[in-house]
């Protein structure tokens, strides 16, 4: 073949394959070898393109190594280090390779919420009470330092921060009815701030001092809302606030600063008042989780267009959902390695594989399960007590998350079930077969982040990573998505108070109270281990970035 | 409608329409203007016009490539072939190396990609020795420079 085809055809041919292929191609022959060899750069751009899903910038490597958290692409000068860099990463999100869990000791001090800022490469972060005061925080997350700060008397203890890493825009709740919007130092000026007196004073102090830009922000308007906020998100260039109160969702345009409102009451139900708890905002879409529904709003028309699950759903029924439902084998699973206590000092050295865990497919088909006769709804349920009680008794949605392309989206209810819906844009016809439900056996789910490729989830038991299969369909062979356990993290103390979880390309990001392991002595002598001493909760994160051969 | 003489002096007369699925053949006849003359195509046998000929003539309706594409950009690299072109292309390897030269010599886009996606298919997912087999290629590394190859590839092997 090669003394008949041009070699321009050859390497066209080349580009369709997948790399283990290519290297058996390299491996009949030197004349092929040369031929991979001397095109690498070519033939590892188109296959590093055709990897990726996003519309990222493949002209130039240095655009398409893009923004990250963590320095991993720091020294890539090639598209070949490139791919090889990507790889390695896949595969230590899925346990083929080590990762390391790495914290912030000291800039993450009793941190309540925090965001990511790729681009500085910092954290964001609120305080919770243990610090008496509040505050709000930006550390350098490679030098553990504080490198700008809000005072704790303009920032209550426990304050929601959002933070979209893109555009650089921060909010976060100061009152009740208040959020504060601020920008980073490094971009454009935004031409309409209107920052408060007491923001520009703030402002006015610290630009006194003479520290790096890297990480600062400025002030650009105090938002006012008529009703009581209950849940914001930030989405540039969107803020989402909700007013449960008002039974009103307030669409901010953050380029403009003008605010549309849209009706999503009743705030009062027969029953009492209808929470809010979270709320989450796409390019068309805005999302509501209330206590046992989400609702999905059209931004353009103000008009419901999806309550999940709909009341007549077998998804509304227990035991009909049950059937129909994932769950995993063991919860934790068996094989999962013994974990040492997580401390404040943590080894800077790969230590563990994400662990797969194994998934019990439905018992039943959809069809069977719409079908079955039953004689009472009861379901199985033991409720996590420890976390139930945590969570202030809550049965509800306690997030949702849509995919970046606006058409998926991942909910979890406190009670157990994770739901992935597809195109929920398609409204209520055929919901049922694009959604799959994940049960976390008695155990209750805390916190949520989805970037699209990958979810975190972490539930009273544990801290996992949700793969999904973004081509599956029902009926397919495959199931709709993987499963993988942070080994580590599964003390039970420190996942009930997790307060904020967060997913980044190559990192995955928690709050975590580290214990420290303590022993008697009991009547016989042996050591007994008791509960640990509590520190106050710091930042952890998971580096999947690890390179064998870079040490 | 225009002729078409092949290399063995065959000649063909098909619909402008088919003809001009051929960039080469649409630039020739903006050039030349129409004319009862036959295009020569002194690189392509009969056997192998017919064939191309047959795939154009399927074809000839499919919008047109958006022009100036940057053949880089946008395209995905998946190896799907459409029911209809998997049935045209089952052909011999040397019948199929003879249509991918002659989609290359005509230029033919669509049919350059069914080509090239076809032998990266029969590649796909089989080791270095069915691939010599395959294509008659003769093993000609030292243990040492085979071990050395994947070595420096062990990153890309498993899935």
């Amino acid at each position: 073949m090669l003394g008949i085809l041009p070699a321009e055809t050859l390497l066209e041919i080349l580009t369709f394959l997948p790399l283990p292929d290519l290297n058996s191609v390299q491996l009949t022959c030197k004349d092929w070898n040369k031929l991979v060899h001397t095109n690498e750069e070519y033939l590892f751009r188109n296959w590093f393109r055709a990897s990726r899903d996003d519309r990222a910038d493949f002209a130039d490597l240095e655009l398409a190594k893009g923004k990250h958290a963590l320095k991993w692409l720091d020294g890539v000068s090639t598209w070949k280090g490139l791919a090889r860099r990507h790889i390695l990463v896949e595969r230590s999100w899925t346990g083929k390779e080590k990762a390391v869990i790495k914290s912030l000791p000291l800039s993450s001090h009793m941190v309540h919420r925090f965001k990511v800022d790729e681009v500085e490469q910092t954290l964001l972060i609120s305080n919770n009470s243990g610090s008496l005061i509040g505050g709000l925080k930006v550390a350098d997350i490679a030098s553990d330092e504080i490198v700008w700060s809000l005072p704790p008397r303009y920032v209550d203890a426990y304050a929601h921060v959002e933070y979209d890493s893109k555009s650089g825009y921060m909010a976060f709740n100061r009152s009740s009815h208040e959020i504060d919007i601020w920008q980073r130092s490094t971009d454009p000026p935004h031409p309409l701030a209107r920052p408060s007196q007491l923001q520009s004073m703030l402002h006015a102090n610290e630009s006194a001092s003479q520290r790096q830009q890297r990480g600062k922000l400025v002030p650009v308007a105090v938002l006012n809302h008529a009703g009581q906020t209950r849940a914001f998100r930030l989405v540039y260039p969107t803020l989402l606030v909700a007013s449960q109160e008002a039974g009103t969702a307030y669409v901010w345009d953050l380029p403009t600063l003008t605010c549309q409102e849209i009706n999503v009451g009743p705030g009062w139900t027969p029953w009492g008042q209808q929470w809010i708890y979270y709320v989450e905002v796409s390019q068309k879409h805005v999302f509501v989780c209330s206590d046992n529904q989400v609702k999905v709003f059209d931004r353009a028309g103000g008009t419901c267009i999806l309550e999940f699950p709909p009341t007549n759903s077998i998804l509304n029924s227990p035991a009909r959902q049950q059937m129909i439902s994932y769950s995993l084998d063991r919860n934790p699973p068996a094989s999962l390695p013994t974990p040492d206590a997580i401390g404040r000092n943590i080894p800077d050295k790969p230590l563990y594989a994400m662990t797969a865990c194994a998934l019990v497919r439905p018992t039943r088909s959809l069809k069977d399960a719409q079908e079955a006769d039953l004689d009472t709804e009861d379901v199985d349920w033991h409720p996590d007590l420890e976390a139930f009680a945590h969570a202030g008794g809550l049965f509800a949605f306690s997030a949702v998350h849509v995919s970046p392309n606006g058409k998926d989206f991942i909910a979890v209810h406190t009670k157990e079930c994770l739901y992935y819906v597809r195109d929920f844009g398609k409204g209520v016809e055929g919901l049922e077969e694009r959604t799959s439900v994940l049960r976390f056996s008695s155990a209750s789910i805390q916190n949520l982040a989805f970037d699209g490729r990958r979810a975190l989830v972490t539930t009273s038991k544990g801290v996992y990573i949700l793969t999904p299969n973004l081509s599956w369909k029902e009926g397919d062979e495959a199931d709709p998505f993987t499963l993988h356990m942070v080994a580590p993290f599964t003390d039970r103390y420190a996942l009930t108070h997790l307060s904020c979880a967060q997913l980044t390309e190559t990192a995955i990001w928690l709050t975590w109270h580290p214990g420290v392991r303590r022993f008697h002595m009991n009547a016989e002598g042996i050591p007994v281990e008791v509960n640990g001493i509590r520190n106050a909760p710091l930042i952890h994160y998971v580096d999947f970035t690890y390179d064998p051969e870079a040490r | 409608m225009i002729n078409l003489t092949t290399s063995d002096n065959e000649t063909f007369t098909v619909d402008k329409k088919v003809a001009e699925k051929s960039v080469l053949i649409k630039n020739m006849l903006e050039d030349v203007g129409e004319s009862d003359q036959a295009i020569p195509l002194p690189n392509v046998t009969a056997s192998v016009l017919k064939k191309v000929l047959e795939w154009c003539e399927h074809h000839k309706d499919d919008p047109a490539p958006p022009e100036n594409e940057d053949k880089d950009d946008t395209r995905k690299r998946t190896t799907d072939i459409s029911e209809w072109d998997q049935k045209f292309i089952a052909v011999d390897q040397e019948m199929l190396f003879e249509i991918i030269l002659a989609a290359n010599y005509l230029d033919i886009k669509a049919l350059l990609d069914v080509g090239c996606k076809t032998v990266a298919n029969m590649i796909k997912g089989k080791t270095p020795e069915e691939i010599r087999k395959l294509f008659n290629i003769v093993n000609d590394f030292t243990p040492e420079e085979e071990a050395q190859i994947k070595k420096e590839n062990e990153w890309a092997e498993d899935r």
